[in-house]
Formats: structure tokens, C-alpha cells, sequence
């Protein structure tokens, strides 16, 4: 396989016949060959799921590819942008596997949010101590009730409770993951205001709720 | 409590939804201590991302160039996942 210059990669592919299906190929195997490192953490070569991911993976980043070529400006080399694509196709794919896996395992546990305040329950701390966390607790639960919108607690509990991934947590919501994003750090800025404006110290609490 | 929060709270409990845990209220205000005013978005971040793999493979500071695109990566569970990936598959390609 020839090592292309960006242009070359635009030209070969924005090409007809053989030196676009080359061109083609040979990306497909760069695509093919950089999976396994981005999906190290998640899934081994050797997994059953791997291989039918990789296929579908590169698939789906060569179409994204075609069609987004023209989007490309050059800042870093077509391949590094083209694993770019492929990463994120490969990454979203296997967290919505993963979370739809894990929402059934949970489904089959019928094993329930754990809703008690666990974190009161330290033996480790005095009955004084607990009462300061019960009392912060209790102020910290005002202010987010007060502070956070409904669509901002709802993305907080998709996200953080339920684990699920970002673009699945954005198609429940009806947007998408940049506006989840947005939604999530104007509940944080608030939320940060507020804290200020109520003389509550972030070190402070999270001083009152270190394990002892 | 504001009429309007009892309200909420009573429409969730009827719906089923869960509430916050107190571990997830303690997360939340962890994240607050680097949260800024001025924070790129995903999207951002993303149009950037390859750029910004590179120069720092390339030994540039890039933390201290762009320094909210490190943030972002911080702050951002999936974009830092997805960032980091890319390392890996570069790091990867210049070993072979």
C-alpha cells in the first residue's frame, strides 16, 4: 500500500473506478488495522463480538468518510481524522451494546436504584459527623430541587444513575449529545452560583463526606 | 419547599422515576469544583480532536495551547474516552 499525501487521499477517493476502489481498500485496511487499539480497553481481538464490530465499524466510518470528505480542511493527516470518525462510530456503538446488555442483566436481577442515603451509614464517623452530613445532604438536595430544571435532572439521572450512554441519554431527551453537554454544564454553573450564594464551600462538603 | 418542587417531587414518585442517590449528589458537587463559565462543547471539541492528538504526540504543550480543550477532555467522559483512543491508535501506527 502507497503512503498518500491528504491530497492524494481527496483525490484518489473523489476519483472513478480503480483508483477509487483502491484507495477505498486501502483505507479500509488502516481503519481495519487502527481498531484494535482504540477498542483495547473495551474489547479484546479475540472476543466474539470484536470481529462483527470492526465489520460494521469500518462500514459505517467509510460512508461517513465519503460523505463528509469535503468537510475536511487539512489540519491533521486524512488518516488521523479518518480514525477520528472511526472511533466515535466504534465508541458509540459499543456503549449503547454495553448499556442495552447491562439494562437487561438489571432487568433479570430485577435489581433496584439503590435509593438510600448510604453515605450516612459510616460507622467510622461520630454521631455528630453524621448529623453534619444529614444536614448537608438535606441543604445540597434543596438547592438542586430548587436550582435544576426537570430536563436537567432527568439528564442527570439518565446519565449518572442509569449510566447510560450520551447519545442514547440525547435521543430520549430529543437532541443531541452537544446540547446534552450544554444542558448538563449550564445545571453545573448554576448549581455552582447557587452554592456560593448560600455560603456553601465545595471543598467543605466534600470535606464533610470523606471516608474515614 | 417551594410548592412548585413538592409538586415535581410527587409527579416523579408517581411516574416511578428515580431520584438522585446522595453518592450522585456528592459527584455532582465534585464536578462543580472545576466547572467555568466558558467551557467548550462536545462538538468543539470534536472538529479539533485530530489536530490536537497530534500536536501533542508531536511533544507540543497542549495542554497550556489550548488549554479548554484539556478541560473539556477532563470534564467529559466520552470525548476523553474517545480522545484518548485516538492516542492509542496513533501511538500505535508510529510503533508499526
Amino acid at each position: 500500500m502507497s503512503k498518500r499525501t491528504n491530497e492524494q487521499w481527496l483525490s484518489d477517493l473523489g476519483a472513478e473506478g480503480e483508483e477509487k476502489d483502491t484507495a477505498i481498500e486501502d483505507l479500509r485496511n488502516i481503519i481495519i488495522r487502527g481498531l484494535p487499539y482504540a477498542l483495547s480497553r473495551w474489547l479484546s481481538p479475540s472476543s466474539p463480538q470484536f470481529e462483527s464490530l470492526t465489520e460494521e465499524v469500518t462500514q459505517e466510518t467509510l460512508l461517513r468518510v465519503l460523505d463528509q470528505m469535503h468537510t475536511f480542511e487539512g489540519r491533521s493527516q486524512f488518516t488521523t481524522w479518518v480514525h477520528k470518525i472511526a472511533i466515535r462510530t466504534a465508541l458509540t456503538e459499543l456503549r449503547r451494546k454495553r448499556w442495552q446488555d447491562s439494562s437487561l442483566d438489571e432487568m433479570v436481577d430485577n435489581e433496584e436504584i439503590p435509593v438510600s442515603p448510604r453515605i450516612l451509614e459510616d460507622s467510622a464517623v461520630s454521631p455528630e459527623e453524621s448529623a453534619e452530613r444529614k444536614d448537608m445532604l438535606e441543604r445540597i438536595q434543596r438547592v438542586i430541587d430548587e436550582e435544576l430544571s426537570e430536563r436537567q435532572r432527568r439528564a442527570l439521572i439518565m446519565l449518572s444513575v442509569q449510566g447510560m450512554p450520551m447519545a442514547e441519554a440525547a435521543r430520549r431527551l430529543n437532541t443531541n449529545r452537544n446540547a446534552l453537554y450544554k444542558l448538563l454544564h449550564d445545571a453545573r454553573l448554576r448549581l455552582k452560583q447557587r452554592m456560593v450564594a448560600e455560603g456553601l464551600d465545595v471543598h467543605e462538603v466534600l470535606g464533610a463526606f470523606e471516608q474515614k | 419547599m417551594k410548592t412548585k418542587q413538592i409538586f415535581r417531587k410527587l409527579l416523579r414518585r408517581l411516574r416511578g422515576e428515580p431520584e438522585m442517590t446522595a453518592q450522585m449528589m456528592i459527584e455532582l458537587i465534585s464536578s462543580l469544583e472545576h466547572t467555568r463559565e466558558g467551557e467548550c462543547s462536545c462538538d468543539e471539541v470534536y472538529a479539533i480532536a485530530d489536530q490536537y492528538a497530534e500536536s501533542n504526540l508531536s511533544g507540543e504543550d497542549v495542554e497550556r495551547l489550548k488549554p479548554l480543550i484539556h478541560h473539556h477532555m477532563k470534564m467529559c467522559q466520552e470525548c476523553g474516552e474517545e480522545y484518548r483512543a485516538l492516542l492509542r491508535v496513533l501511538e500505535g501506527s508510529l510503533a508499526n
